[in-house]
Formats: structure tokens, C-alpha cells, sequence
């Protein structure tokens, strides 16, 4: 109920800014240029797709693991402002002096930008859906490719909204989340395959976002993916509730 | 059930670092009083008030608030409090009944009951014309009304109010005074100001804080006896020798300020009315007889003052 009327105002005020609104066209306009290409190559030549995966694994897919791309830098800019704009505002002090608890205010933040995320996802799937006017969609494999987008823009937003409780600056936090985000995504596997030692590299090679989420794109949906994704946005939430915890004590 | 005590406050310790911001607090607040709390820039009074509303936690103490402790059970404590912190917690993108409907929320009051809350929590700040305004493009005043608004919203039986008349306009702040008053007679209100006129126009009781310590705690008529100093202003064009207004019944000492214009330090025993007919008799030719009235600034500034010169002796500019 409260966690309800916390996210609503956070998609509310998403709907309110131009940033998000300047978002959403910039990815309507990439997804679509994307697609244009990927049709565009696909007839030129058919038999060229990739492990013989169809229009679903060639286009959708690859559009949605596109998008994923793209949140690395569209998840901190929606997020930067959740905790680091209230603590600016010093609106923050109307949701600590409200008979709510710091859990509550996380996962109303946290779910309103998933909400929020969900719209955001309607365009590349709207795009991709205009494919069946053309072709027959393989819906298995097109669900568990906007499954995988969808957990691993929700991971993003996750680690957005920790890294805003942070500081009250709004700039530092956008910052500090791409440096987390791009460590989880990319820098972990980077590191892995340079580390020689094989349950180090198995240990950093499970930490990295993308080697749970390619199995998604390819439409395979394992639970233990499925339980990562769980395990790294409920450890950003507790750490961001913790931090909120402390943020009375200090100053 | 008046005279129930609504907050408690407990030696209260805050440091920062190495800087202690308040040091061994404590304080009650009953039902339908309104205290205000009194103090220099930088003395305490926002830390205070941001820990008794659970915005920051004390280094050490307890605040209860309704008889629930702010830090074990903050939901029942928060839900009998309204804040108004030092900048209000606005959010400027909304329009004032947005805004309104989200506190409403906020303090978990049930949907039936919601619109008529917003309903009254507007009528009594007079915001009724500016509902449908963004909050962002009103005024200071009326701003400072929408956050009054926010705090009273869920009618907490106790309402924290830090510094609320702050960079508004006289006639504004006569409202929000006249406002505060009203809201003394049904809740309890914590007033934190440095304007000395507020506290004497609304409160009921005073406590002066001075760095980090409470300087002086006493109710306000405690305080006007204090400041009903036994003295009297008179001038007299033609003034008696000085022994023979020493030798009136009741002077103790009396001080020259100009002219024929002095100062008596008097007793109880003296009464203007016999003085004025001895003037009279003794054509001393009397133009002005005036209690000499203290005001809380003096005591203020006795007492903050006072302590600036036994803490701080170098540099000690002001005396």
C-alpha cells in the first residue's frame, strides 16, 4: 500500500521530467535505425543468420540485447535522481519523518522505476512485434529475449537507485553507477579471462551480469540465471535500505 | 486528557566528529502546550528538532513521542508527529493538492477519509485559491503554508515546527502566528526560532538553547514576572537633589540616564501612584513615569552573552 503510493509518485514523476521523455525518443529512434539494419541484411541474405536462429533470434533478440547495452547508461541517468534529488531537495526529510520504513521507501522507489522500465520496454517491443506482419515470431525464444532485457535493465535500475543513496550529488551518483555497472557487465569477464587461476576465474566469470544474461537472449531460460538476477537486485535493495539506515547517523 | 506528557526527551547527546552539538537535553512537551525553542544560528535547535522527528539519531538519549520511542517503534511514533523541517520538504514539480493527496499517503491515512483531509489541512493555511498551482511557482509564504499544510495534515498530536516564519513578509507572518496559536489549541507544537516576538505572540513555555546546552526553561508568565523588573523610567524638568529621591519609600537605587531622566530601582513597596503625588506636591514637574519592562531579549541576550564570555574569553567581541 505505502510501497504502491511511493512508486506511483516515482513513475509520476518519471512521466514529469524530460530527461525520461528525451530517453524514450532517443531509443525509439536507435531501436528503429537498429531494425532497419538487421531487416535489411537479413533479406539480402537469409541463409546468413546466425546458427540458423530465424527472424526472432536475428532481429528481436539482437534488439533486445541491444537495449540491454543501451541501459547501462540510460538506467543510471533515470535512477541518479531517486535519493540523490530528495536529499538535494532535502525532500527526503518528508519520507523520514512519514510512518514508513526504510524498506517500504527503497521498494516503492525501486518499483516505480521498474514500472517505469516497463514502458521504456513497450518500444523495442512494439518495434519488434511489427515483424510478424512479415514473418511468424518463434514466441519462446521472443519472451525469454525480453525476459533477459527486462532483468538486466531491473539489475541496472537496482544499482542505480543504490548508488543515488550515496551522496547527494546527482552527477557523482550517475557516475558511480556506470563504474558499477560496467564492472559487473563487462569488467568481471574482462578480468576473468586474464586470470590464470580457474576457480578465480569461475568466481568472477559467475559475477558478470552478461554471462547470465546471454543464455536468455538465446532463448534458454536456466533457474539458476533466473535466481542470480534475484540475488544481485535483493542484495542492492538491502544495501541501499542499510544505507538509508545510516544515513540518520552521520553528517 | 490534558496535561498528558506527549514528548519525552532524555539526555540527549549529538557530536559530530569531535563537535558536540547537544549536550544532556531534556524536555516534555503536554498536550495542548506550545513551547518554543529559543536559541542563536548554530546552537542546536535544527539538530534537536531533526532528531525528535527522527530525521537523525541522537549519539546517545531517548526521544518518546506519544510513548513510543522514535528509534524501537518509529512507525507509532511518526505517526503522531507533523514536521515541518527548515526548508520544506516541497516538491516543486506538483501542484499543491498532488503534493497534498502524496502526504496523505505518506501518513497512511485511509482513502475515504483522504479528500476531506486534504480538504481541511487547506482551509486552515488558506490555501484554498492556490490548489491547482504548481508548488514551484508560489510564493514563499504560500510555499511555507504547503508545508504547514503537510505537517498538519494527518492531525499528529504533536506538530514540530523549525523556524516557519522565515523569509516571509509581516502580514504572512502575523498569519502563520495566528495559525500556530490555532494549532496550540488542539495539538502540541515545538516552535524552533531565533525571533523573539514569535516566542512572546504564541508559546506558552521557553526554552533558550545555547550551544548545544538548555540555557533557561520556564513557562512564559514564569518569564514576564522575571522581566517585570522592579524599575521605573521617570523624567522630571525640575529635578529634587538626589538624596531626596533616594530617600523615597521603596527606591533602592536609582541611575541618572540624562537630564533630570532616571532610572529607580524599586522595590514592592513602591507605587507610582504615590510618587507621581509627591512630583506633584514638590513641583518636580514630572514628564514621563514608565515601568521599565524587560524584554526576552535581554534575557536572551543575557544569557547567551553571558556564556560567550566564560566560554570563549579571546576574541570575545560582543559583550
Amino acid at each position: 500500500m505505502m510501497i504502491l503510493a511511493i512508486a506511483l509518485r516515482e513513475f509520476r514523476n518519471m512521466l514529469n521530467s524530460l530527461l525520461a521523455w528525451a530517453i524514450m525518443s532517443g531509443i525509439s529512434l536507435i531501436v528503429f535505425l537498429i531494425l532497419v539494419t538487421l531487416v535489411k541484411s537479413y533479406t539480402e541474405n537469409p541463409a546468413g543468420n546466425i546458427g540458423g536462429i530465424g527472424v526472432t533470434g536475428t532481429i528481436a533478440s539482437t534488439i533486445f540485447y541491444f537495449c540491454g547495452y543501451l541501459f547501462v547508461l540510460i538506467a543510471p541517468m533515470l535512477t541518479m535522481r531517486s535519493f540523490s534529488g530528495e536529499f538535494k531537495n532535502k525532500t527526503s526529510q518528508l519520507l523520514f519523518s512519514a510512518p514508513i520504513s526504510m524498506t517500504e521507501i527503497v521498494l516503492g522507489k525501486c518499483l516505480g522505476l521498474y514500472l517505469f522500465t516497463i514502458l521504456i520496454a513497450l518500444i523495442p517491443v512494439l518495434i519488434t512485434l511489427s515483424l510478424v506482419f512479415g514473418a511468424n515470431l518463434d514466441a519462446g525464444l521472443y519472451l525469454s529475449s525480453l525476459i533477459g532485457f527486462l532483468l538486466v535493465s531491473f539489475t541496472f535500475i537496482t544499482i542505480g537507485v543504490f548508488t543515488s543513496s550515496l551522496t547527494d550529488h546527482i552527477g557523482l551518483s550517475a557516475l558511480s553507477s556506470i563504474g558499477i555497472i560496467l564492472s559487473l557487465f563487462w569488467l568481471v569477464e574482462l578480468i576473468a579471462s586474464l586470470v590464470k587461476i580457474e576457480s578465480v576465474q569461475n568466481a568472477l566469470q559467475y559475477l558478470s551480469i552478461s554471462s547470465h544474461a546471454s543464455p536468455l537472449y538465446n532463448g534458454q531460460v536456466n533457474s539458476s540465471d533466473l535466481v542470480f538476477f534475484i540475488l544481485i537486485i535483493t542484495t542492492f535493495i538491502v544495501l541501499t535500505i542499510r544505507k538509508l539506515d545510516s544515513y540518520r547517523m552521520q553528517h | 486528557m490534558s496535561g498528558e506528557t506527549l514528548i519525552q526527551v532524555e539526555n540527549l547527546y549529538r557530536d559530530y566528529g569531535s563537535l558536540h552539538a547537544l549536550i544532556d537535553i531534556n524536555l516534555t512537551l503536554n498536550r495542548g502546550e506550545v513551547l518554543g525553542f529559543l536559541g542563536p544560528n548554530g546552537a542546536g535547535k535544527s539538530t534537536t528538532m531533526q532528531i525528535i522527528s527522527g530525521n537523525l539519531a541522537p549519539t546517545s538519549g531517548q526521544v518518546r513521542i506519544n510513548g513510543f520511542d522514535i528509534i524501537d517503534e518509529p512507525r507509532q511514533a511518526k505517526a503522531a508527529l507533523g514536521f515541518l523541517p527548515e526548508q520544506p520538504p516541497l516538491y516543486h514539480e506538483l501542484t499543491v493538492n498532488e503534493y497534498l493527496e502524496y502526504c496523505v499517503k505518506l501518513n497512511r491515512i485511509p482513502g475515504p477519509s483522504a479528500a476531506s483531509a486534504v480538504n481541511k489541512a487547506c482551509d486552515r493555511c488558506g490555501l484554498g485559491d492556490v490548489r491547482k498551482r504548481l508548488i514551484g511557482n508560489l510564493s514563499k509564504g504560500y510555499q511555507q503554508r504547503v508545508g504547514i499544510a503537510q505537517a498538519i495534515i494527518h492531525t499528529p498530536e504533536v506538530v514540530i515546527l523549525d523556524e516557519p516564519t522565515v523569509g516571509l513578509d509581516p502580514i504572512q507572518i502575523r498569519e502563520i502566528r495566528d495559525l500556530i496559536r490555532e494549532l496550540g489549541n488542539d495539538h502540541s507544537v515545538i516552535l524552533s526560532t531565533h525571533i523573539l516576538p514569535e516566542v512572546q505572540s504564541t508559546c506558552d513555555r521557553v526554552i533558550i538553547i545555547n550551544k548545544g546546552k538548555i540555557a533557561l526553561e520556564d513557562s512564559l508568565a514564569g518569564l514576564d514576572s522575571r522581566l517585570q523588573q522592579n524599575g521605573f523610567i521617570v523624567s522630571l524638568a525640575n529635578p529634587p537633589e538626589s538624596e531626596q529621591l533616594a530617600a523615597l519609600n521603596g527606591i533602592n537605587q536609582y541611575e541618572q540616564l540624562g537630564a533630570g531622566r532616571y532610572l529607580l530601582d524599586c522595590d514592592k513597596e513602591f507605587n507610582p501612584a504615590e510618587f507621581s503625588s509627591t512630583a506633584v506636591n514638590n513641583n518636580w514637574q514630572l514628564t514621563e513615569l514608565a515601568p521599565q519592562t524587560g524584554s526576552l531579549e535581554q534575557v536572551f541576550i543575557d544569557i547567551t552573552c553571558s556564556d560567550n564570555h566564560t566560554n570563549e574569553a579571546p576574541g570575545g567581541a560582543g559583550s
